[in-house]
C-alpha cells in the first residue's frame, strides 16, 4: 500500500482531495488476488465529470459483476496533483484499490470527445507504460478504448491495441473471456489481436494499412490478412429491457458535474439531424419500457439517496407516453422529495405543462436548441423546429414566470449565408418583443450561445469543409454587433481555435496520430479546459509532423472519396448519406422514423423501432 | 407532522476526511433516504433538509466526535445507528443519537495538526507566536485582521519521531473561532518557512448548554 499512504499525505495540499480517494457509495470492494483478471477503466478526464458518465457506471458494474474479474477507476489528475505525483514518484493509480496502471491486465479508455486524446496519451505516460501498441509485449496491459470517438478511431491508432466499436456491454465479456484465455495460455499478443479483431465490434488497427495519394488523400485502405474482417461493424444491444442495468450504482461523494441518479429512457435518435453523429451512431431508437424505466428509478433512488432523477436519452419527447411515466415516477418521487428532470426534453405547450408539474426549480429556465435561424437552413440540416411554436412556448412561460430563455445556434453550416445569421438575431429580437408586449415588471435574460459546425465522421455532412477562422470570427462579430443591439440579450460564442481542433481530429487519419505525441511532448492536455488550450502549441504540434491542418478540416471531400473511417460500419449506408447531402443542398426535409422509415440500413441489425418495436 | 430534532455524533477519519462541508450535508441526507427515514424539509421552490452540522469540517479535518442537529418527521431510535453505519462510507461512523430538547455551543476545542518541518520549526514558530500575531480575513472584499491571541487559549509545538505535532486550544468566541492551518499560513508568510500539512485532527470540542 506504498502509493495509499504516500498519497494521502499529499491529499493536504491539492485542490479538491475528494476526487483522489475513492470509497464512494456502492463502490466495488474485492479482494484483487482473488481475480483472474484486472480492468482499469480510465476516463480521460477529471473525476468530476467521468462520474457524471452514465456509461462508465454501466461497465464499471457490468464488469464488477463478473467473479473473476475486478474493474477499478481512474482519471486523470488535475495538474497539481500531477507534479505532486511526478516529485514523489508516484504513477497513475487506481480508486478502488491504489493500484498503479501498470499492473493491471487491461486498461480501458472511454472516449467521449476528442478533445481528451492528449489526455489520453498522458494517462498512459502517467501509468508508467509505452505509448505505442507495439512497444508493449505480452505481460504489459493491452490497452483497449470505446465510445462515440471510435467511430473515427485513426488519430489513436498507434496507441490502442483494440478499439471497441458501438455499445460496449456485450463486447467486452466476449473480449475479457478472450483475455483470459490468452493470459492463461502459451498465445502470443499477436495471436490475442488477431482473435481480438474477429470478435464482432473490434476494430485492431494493427491490422489494417492504408495507403496515400501523392495529394494526400488515402488510397486504399485494406486488411494486412486474409484473417480479418474488410469492415468492422458496430455492435448494438438489440434489447432496452434484457440489457444489464445497475441499479446499484456507484455514487460520488464529492459534488460531480452531473450529480443525480440516471435512468436511460432510450437509445438512439430518429430525428435525423443532418450534423448530428449520435443520431447515425446510436440508431436504431430502442426504447426501455416503462415498466423497466420506472422499476431502475425506484431501485436507484433507494440505493444512492440521490435527491434528483434524471430520465435521459437524445430526444426524451419522442419517449411515447412520457407524461404517464413522469406521473408514475412523481407517485413515489415526491414523498421522497426527489426532483426528475428531462434534459432534452422538445419544449412546447405540452412539455410546458410536464415540467411545470415536475421540475422544482428557483429560477425556471427554457431552453431551445434551433441550431440555424432561418427556416431554409433548419431545412437544411433536418432540423424540425419551427419558429412559431418556439414564440407561442416563450409567450406561455413568461405568463407562467420564467424569465429566462437560452437560445442555442451553430455557425457556419452548410450553405450558411448572412441573411441565416442575421436571422439568429431576429429570433432573440422577437422573444424580447414578446416580451415586452406582455408588459411584465420581472426582468428577463436571453442567453444566446453559438457553436461553431464541426463536420462529422458518418454524418451526411462528413463531406463539408468547416469554415476558415476569418470567417468564423467575421459570423460572430456580425452576430455579436447585431445581438448588442438588443436588450437583456447576452452572446456567447464557443472557441474558434477549438473548434478548428475538434474538426481536425475528428476527421483525422493515421498521420495525426504523430502529432498527438508532439502535443503531449509540447505540454498540450485538458483542451477542452480553454484554461490550457494553446493553439500555438498545437500548430507547432503540426509543423513538426508535417502535417496541414487545414487539410483536415477546411477541404471539401469528394463523395467518392475514401475517408479515413471506411472501414467502420454503422450500418447506416453511404447511399443514404449521400442521398442526405444532396437533399440538404435542396433544402429538403427528411421525416423521422417515427413518421416513416426511410431506410437508412440500419434494419439490417433488426432492433428497435425498425423492426417496429414500441415502448 | 411535527418535527422532531436529533443530534448526531459522529466520528470521521481517512479517506471520508477530504470531503467538504457541503458534500457531508449532501451525503448525511442521501443517506437518510437510503433508509427511508423522513427528514423534514423546508419550504418553498427548493426544499432541502435542516441538517445543521454544529461546527462545520473543513476538508482534511479528521475528528473523533463531531455532531450535527437534523429535524426529522418520525421518531427515532439507537437502532438507527446501526443502520447508518452499514451504509456510511469508510472513515465515518456514527457513535450515538440524542434527542435536542435544549440548545448547546461550542465554548472551545482542541486541534492537533502533524506536520512536515525542518526542525527547528518550533523554535521560530514560537518566536512568532511570543509577538501577538494577527490573522489576515478576506470576506466579501473586506480585509480584517484577528488576534490569534483572543481565541487562542494555549498551544503546544513538538518533534514527534520525523513529524511535528502542534496541538491548539481555541475557543469560540461570539460564534466564531480561527483555524490552526490559518495560524500556519500566517507564521509561514511572514517567517518564510515550509511546511507540509500531513494531518489536522479536531481532538476534542467542548460544549456548553444555552439557556
Ligand atoms: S432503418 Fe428506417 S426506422 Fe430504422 S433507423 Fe433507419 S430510417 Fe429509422
Amino acid at each position: 500500500m506504498v502509493v495509499k499512504d504516500k498519497l494521502f499525505k499529499l491529499l493536504y495540499s491539492v485542490e479538491k482531495p475528494g476526487r483522489y480517494i475513492g470509497n464512494e457509495i456502492n463502490m466495488v470492494e474485492k479482494d484483487p488476488n482473488k481475480v483472474d483478471i484486472r480492468f482499469a477503466f480510465c476516463f480521460p478526464d477529471i473525476y468530476e465529470i467521468g462520474m457524471s458518465h452514465l456509461g462508465l457506471k454501466i461497465l464499471y458494474h457490468l464488469l464488477n459483476k463478473r467473479e473473476d474479474v475486478y474493474c477499478e477507476r481512474a482519471f486523470m489528475p488535475w495538474i497539481d496533483m500531477q507534479e505532486k505525483m511526478q516529485k514523489e514518484g508516484i504513477k497513475l493509480f487506481t480508486l478502488e484499490t491504489f493500484t498503479t496502471l501498470d499492473e493491471f491486465d487491461i486498461i480501458g479508455f472511454s472516449l467521449s470527445y476528442e478533445m481528451s486524446y492528449t489526455n489520453v496519451l498522458k494517462m498512459i505516460k502517467l501509468s508508467g507504460i509505452p505509448l505505442e501498441s507495439k512497444n508493449r509485449p505480452k505481460g504489459m496491459p493491452i490497452v483497449i478504448a470505446g465510445g462515440p470517438c471510435t467511430y473515427n478511431p485513426e488519430p489513436l491508432w498507434e496507441f490502442i491495441d483494440v478499439f471497441v466499436i458501438g455499445e460496449g456491454e456485450e463486447v467486452i465479456l466476449e473480449f475479457v473471456d478472450l483475455f483470459k484465455e490468452y493470459k492463461f495460455s502459451e498465445m502470443s499478443k499477436e495471436e490475442f489481436l488477431l482473435r481480438c479483431a474477429n470478435i464482432e465490434g473490434c476494430y485492431v488497427p494493427s491490422f489494417y494499412e492504408v495507403k496515400y495519394n501523392q495529394d494526400g488523400t488515402i488510397k486504399a485502405i485494406f486488411p494486412t490478412t486474409s484473417q480479418v474482417p474488410g469492415k468492422v461493424k458496430k455492435r448494438i444491444i438489440k434489447d432496452m429491457d434484457s440489457v444489464y442495468f445497475p441499479t446499484k450504482m456507484i455514487t460520488p461523494l464529492i459534488e460531480v458535474v452531473h450529480d443525480r441518479a440516471v435512468v436511460e429512457v432510450f437509445r438512439g435518435c430518429g430525428r435525423g439531424c443532418r450534423f448530428c453523429q449520435a443520431g447515425v451512431i446510436y440508431r436504431p431508437v430502442r426504447f426501455r419500457s416503462m415498466g423497466k424505466v420506472i422499476e431502475y428509478s425506484k431501485e436507484l433512488i433507494e440505493s444512492t439517496g440521490c435527491n434528483e432523477l434524471s430520465l435521459i436519452s437524445l430526444s426524451t419527447s419522442d419517449y411515447p407516453n412520457i407524461e404517464t411515466l413522469a406521473k408514475n415516477i412523481l407517485q413515489f418521487t415526491e414523498d421522497k422529495k426527489v426532483n426528475i428532470s428531462l434534459p432534452s426534453l422538445r419544449l412546447d405547450s405540452t412539455s410546458l405543462e410536464l415540467l411545470k408539474q415536475i421540475e422544482k426549480v428557483r429560477k425556471p429556465t427554457l431552453t431551445f436548441a434551433p441550431e440555424a435561424g432561418t427556416q431554409k437552413l433548419r431545412d437544411v440540416i433536418n432540423k424540425n423546429i419551427q419558429e412559431e411554436d418556439i414564440y407561442s412556448t416563450v409567450k406561455l412561460a413568461f405568463e407562467r414566470g420564467f424569465q429566462n430563455v437560452k437560445l442555442y445556434f451553430m455557425l457556419g453550416l452548410p450553405t450558411e449565408t448572412n441573411e441565416d445569421i442575421i436571422g439568429i438575431y431576429e429570433i432573440a429580437r422577437n422573444i424580447r418583443q414578446i416580451y415586452s408586449d406582455l408588459g411584465l415588471k420581472k426582468r428577463v435574460r436571453i442567453t444566446v450561445s453559438t457553436s461553431f459546425f464541426v463536420p462529422k465522421p458518418h454524418t451526411p455532412f462528413q463531406w463539408e469543409p468547416q469554415d476558415s477562422i476569418d470567417e468564423m470570427k467575421r459570423k460572430m462579430k456580425m452576430l455579436k454587433e447585431k445581438l448588442s443591439k438588443i436588450k437583456d440579450v447576452e452572446y456567447n460564442w464557443h472557441d474558434f481555435y477549438l473548434s478548428k481542433l475538434e474538426a481536425v481530429l475528428s476527421r483525422g487519419d493515421r498521420r495525426l496520430s504523430a502529432v498527438l505525441k508532439n502535443a503531449l511532448e509540447l505540454g498540450c492536455q485538458f483542451d477542452e479546459w480553454g484554461e490550457f488550450f494553446d493553439f500555438s502549441k498545437w500548430q507547432l504540434a503540426f509543423e513538426k509532423a508535417n502535417v496541414d491542418y487545414k487539410f483536415y478540416s477546411d477541404r471539401r471531400r469528394d463523395f467518392d472519396e475514401i475517408l479515413p473511417w471506411e472501414m467502420i460500419d454503422t450500418g447506416v449506408s453511404k447511399e443514404f448519406l449521400i442521398k442526405e447531402c444532396k437533399l440538404a443542398y435542396e433544402a429538403k426535409p427528411t421525416p423521422s422514423c417515427f413518421e416513416s422509415c426511410i431506410g437508412c440500413g440500419v434494419a439490417t441489425f433488426k432492433g428497435g423501432i425498425c423492426v417496429g418495436k414500441k415502448v | 407532522m411535527l418535527a422532531k430534532r436529533y443530534r448526531f455524533y459522529f466520528s470521521r477519519d481517512l479517506p471520508s476526511c477530504f470531503i467538504s462541508h457541503l458534500d457531508m450535508v449532501r451525503l448525511f441526507e442521501r443517506s437518510f433516504r437510503r433508509l427511508n427515514i423522513k427528514l423534514k424539509f423546508t419550504e418553498g421552490f427548493n426544499p432541502h433538509p435542516k441538517i445543521t452540522f454544529i461546527l462545520p469540517m473543513a476538508v482534511g479535518l479528521c475528528s473523533p466526535e463531531e455532531m450535527f442537529e437534523v429535524d426529522v418527521e418520525e421518531d427515532l431510535d439507537e437502532k438507527v445507528v446501526e443502520r447508518l453505519n452499514l451504509i456510511l462510507p469508510k472513515g465515518l461512523k456514527v457513535l450515538k443519537i440524542e434527542e435536542a430538547i435544549d440548545k448547546i455551543q461550542v465554548s472551545d476545542m482542541y486541534y492537533k495538526c502533524f506536520i512536515e518541518a525542518e526542525e527547528d520549526f518550533c523554535k521560530h514558530f514560537e518566536e512568532f507566536m511570543e509577538k501577538s500575531p494577527k490573522i489576515k480575513r478576506e470576506k466579501d472584499g473586506k480585509v480584517t485582521f484577528r488576534s490569534v491571541w483572543d481565541y487562542l487559549i494555549g498551544y503546544e509545538c513538538q518533534k514527534k519521531e520525523d513529524n511535528i505535532e502542534l496541538i491548539f486550544h481555541i475557543k469560540v468566541v461570539n460564534g466564531s473561532y480561527i483555524k490552526p492551518e490559518d495560524i500556519l499560513k500566517a507564521f509561514s508568510e511572514e517567517y518564510n518557512i515550509e511546511y507540509k500539512i500531513i494531518r489536522v485532527e479536531r481532538e476534542k470540542v467542548n460544549y456548553q448548554r444555552v439557556i
